[in-house]
């Protein structure tokens, strides 16, 4: 138990650390520690970013929160231990922010605008975009070969095509920036839910 | 010429971004974390809404502090590693009753989500077997996976503007798809890449001006 909450807190940690140049960098990390150890499913990280999406909260600590809870249950343990450990997982991202703004903050307010910070922050931006764009890649690839599909296994023709339908509006509320997640979130599980009981 | 930022020394007497301005007393850790709690309850969509929440709640209600600082704190907080949401609230938890205020701000915000998402986790294995909820579940995937890469369209759109950083996008993008590669390993190379890079522009600068 120690060693699961030990590299459980250690990956949070590292995951809040290594949220730089723009909030959604933390999607790609999450993603690919959680995978990297067994923690999720592609299916389960689906779900979280979907939960995360619409319930209120920054998405990063949504998913700490969640990703604690799963893991602990998934393990076996009793119930309040894992709310314990999601807990302290969601601690746990917070708290590079601590450090950030008590130990970073007066240095970056004084160098913010210094030749370094810049530079830095036009290399990272690119890349942190990049990254974002490869889980969306990574998503739609799951969820048209079925790997993130319910036990019903791989979805057929017909849903397939309600699927892209679905991915391509989506994408373009996402990019446009003009609609909250949650309304965007709220229309897919409408169109699931009219697809199954219409 | 040299560069004033190169010649100053940090002094540890600085004033700090938490130096409480004069007008306006403190409202104290507990006035603080509620504060934080509304806006936690009502955060949807990341970071960035966070802004529009912070300008309503602590600028326009309360009037604790001006628009003009939570502008530049909210600037500080994309820079700084960590949740954004989550670094503004320290930053603005910090300026208004220091540390306590730090703490109680980061824990207001997350108060509510936490509920929700834990009673959700908890909830979590009997609620996703009903048909409906699976039927929910699998039309949000298709949302979930559109959205994100809408979201990374529009990061690329706003950090590919000029045709190198467009080219680096892609490249990331590209390589992450094929590879999965360590992400914090190519973060911590970008930190490096722009410190070294700063560091020749900066002696470029210097030998020009000489």
């Amino acid at each position: 138990m120690i060693s699961l909450a030990w590299s459980l807190l250690s990956a949070f940690f590292k995951i809040g650390l290594f949220t730089l140049g723009g909030g959604l960098a933390i999607i790609a990390l999450v993603r690919q520690e959680t995978l990297a150890a067994g923690w999720l499913s592609p299916a389960e990280f689906s779900d979280i970013l979907g939960i995360a999406q619409s319930t209120p909260g920054p998405i990063g600590v949504n998913a700490a929160t969640f990703t604690g809870y799963r893991v602990f249950a998934n393990a076996g343990f009793a119930q309040w231990q894992a709310a314990a450990a999601s807990l302290a997982a969601t601690v746990a991202v917070s708290l590079p922010s601590v450090i950030g703004v008590g130990l970073g903050g007066a240095w970056f307010e004084r160098h913010r605008d210094d030749l370094a910070v810049t530079c830095v922050f036009a290399i990272l931006r690119p890349c942190v975009a990049g990254f974002v764009c490869a889980v969306g890649v990574a998503l739609a690839v799951e969820c048209f070969s079925g790997a993130a599909a319910a036990p019903g296994g791989a979805p057929g023709v017909p849903a397939r095509v309600r699927d892209a339908l679905v991915f391509a509006a989506a994408a373009w509320a996402g990019c446009s920036g003009r609609f909250s997640p949650v309304w965007v979130l709220a229309a897919g599980a409408a169109a699931g839910l009219a697809w199954t009981f219409f | 010429m040299s560069s004033p930022a190169a010649s100053g020394a940090p002094s540890p007497s600085a004033p700090s971004p938490s130096a409480p301005s004069p007008s306006a007393p403190s409202p104290g850790a507990f006035g603080v974390w509620f504060a934080f709690v509304k806006m936690g309850a009502v955060l949807f969509g990341g970071g960035y809404a966070m802004l529009g929440l912070l300008e309503r709640e602590i600028v326009q209600r309360r009037r604790w502090i001006s628009s003009r600082e939570m502008q530049d704190y909210f600037a500080l907080a994309q820079l700084l590693p960590g949740v954004i949401a989550i670094n503004a609230s320290m930053l603005v938890g910090n300026r208004l009753a220091g540390l306590r205020g730090n703490v109680a701000a980061a824990a207001g915000v997350v108060t509510v989500p936490f509920l929700c998402i834990a009673a959700y986790a908890v909830a979590y294995d009997s609620v996703r077997t009903l048909p409906e909820v699976e039927a929910a579940m699998a039309g949000m995937r298709p949302a979930v996976a559109g959205m994100i890469a809408g979201f990374g369209l529009a990061m690329v759109r706003k950090a590919g503007k000029t045709r190198p950083a467009l080219a680096l996008a892609i490249a990331t993008c590209a390589l992450s798809v094929a590879f999965d590669p360590p992400i914090i390993g190519i973060l911590a190379l970008c930190v490096a890449a722009g410190a070294v890079w700063a560091f020749f522009v900066r002696r470029r600068a210097r030998k020009a001006g000489m």
